[in-house]
């Protein structure tokens, strides 16, 4: 007759090898995304930059990044890739290759986004999935920050003198994954000193507290305000804990990202 | 967080009530209730109701995507209705109503 105890037991220990194991890769996912997305900030002329993404589970779908392109601007984007966790975090990756591969190739953001929703639309319907872009090019000779936009949120921008918020020209268009060639409009915002520009993903505007509240625009807005005189870094910091005090902690429900760009 | 879609079946119209959250716990319903249409279904109409919509995130938005394109092969016509301001400015910085036009263009099948 079998053992039905020691049975258990092993087969218990097999979950626990496949848990161990599982964990592990995770924890191995985890840092190649976090080793991937906090790579090195580049250094600007007359400005200074900093990003940071902080994911709900061990790894998210929100993706920033920098890029150096060879007419001497750098190319900044953020997005939201559609859900959280593995999944997300995989398309996530997809997205990364391929805004490094347009930018190799492309000389404006709006080109940029047509490349990626070339590249990327048909896997993206097959996997029901979808990725929101924003994508700027910061010239530093000119001070003009060039922009399109694929469904996600307009960056904020804050003049650190007046202390007010500076509209920025509204571009929008479909969500990478939405449609097949998909041509991308641009703006731009010449930028004057102490401008800020925060851009970021809605973890932080939808970010809850106990009793459901949204932690929203204007309570960001006011934080960016009490803190404009600040470099970014202690800006983003800044940010980070508002959002922290507002939600007391409570669960953070959805990847949060946000890169800020202040003009010296 | 919950999800109840009420159906309510009016001849060759079938409305989706959306009562609840829309989310990544959530949002695998829009696509079961699609899949209980029967094939042979003579439905002619689909209308999503979000009156008592409380939340949407980007899955959420995704099983949207899912009920366009369901649309689109059933060659069923869609009607969004009953769209809060915030929903629908989140529609449109996305482009939902940029999907249904081109997706249904010359077709009239989408209205909003």
């Amino acid at each position: 007759m079998p053992d039905i105890k020691n049975h258990a037991i092993e087969k218990e220990a097999g979950c626990l090898t496949i848990d161990k194991t599982l964990q592990r890769e995770i924890n191995l996912a985890k840092n190649i995304q976090v080793q991937l997305l906090n790579g090195k900030e580049p250094i600007l002329e007359g400005a200074e930059i900093s990003g940071i993404s902080i994911p709900a589970r061990q790894v998210g779908g929100d993706y920033f990044d920098f890029y150096s392109l060879e007419s001497g601007k750098i190319r900044i984007v953020i997005g939201d890739v559609m859900g959280k966790g593995i999944p997300a975090a995989m398309l996530m990756i997809l997205t990364r290759g391929a805004f490094r591969s347009a930018s190799e190739n492309t000389r404006n953001p709006g080109e940029a986004l047509t490349a990626i929703n070339t590249a990327l639309y048909e896997d993206l319907r097959i996997l029901k999935s979808f990725v929101t872009l924003f994508c700027a090019d910061w010239d530093p000779k000119t001070g003009c920050l060039t922009y399109a936009n694929a469904g996600h949120h307009l960056p904020l921008c804050i003049n650190g003198n007046r202390n007010a918020v500076k509209e920025l020209t509204k571009v929008s268009g479909v969500m990478i994954g939405g449609l097949p060639k998909q041509v991308y409009k641009e703006a731009f915002c010449q930028l004057e000193e102490s401008d800020l520009v925060f851009f970021y993903t809605d973890g932080i505007i939808e970010a809850k507290n106990k009793n459901g509240e949204q932690y929203n625009r204007n309570r960001l807005v006011e934080t960016l305000f009490q803190n404009i005189n600040r470099n970014v870094k202690n800006i983003e910091n800044a940010v980070i804990k508002s959002v922290e005090n507002f939600t007391e902690n409570s669960e953070q429900r959805d990847d949060i990202t946000m890169v800020l760009m202040k003009k010296k | 967080m919950s999800l109840q879609i009420k159906q309510v079946y009016d001849n060759a119209k079938i409305v989706y009530e959306i009562n609840g959250v829309l989310d990544i716990s959530t949002a695998y319903i829009i696509e079961e209730v699609l899949a209980e249409l029967p094939e042979t279904s003579k439905i002619e109409q689909l209308i999503l109701d979000f009156t008592n919509l409380e939340f949407i995130d980007s899955t959420g938005i995704g099983s949207i995507m899912t009920a366009i394109h369901y649309a689109v092969e059933r060659q069923f016509e869609i009607k969004l209705e009953n769209i809060k301001d915030s929903t629908r400015e989140i529609f449109e910085m996305m482009g939902i109503f940029q999907i249904i036009d081109n997706l249904f263009q010359g077709d009239s099948k989408c209205l909003i």
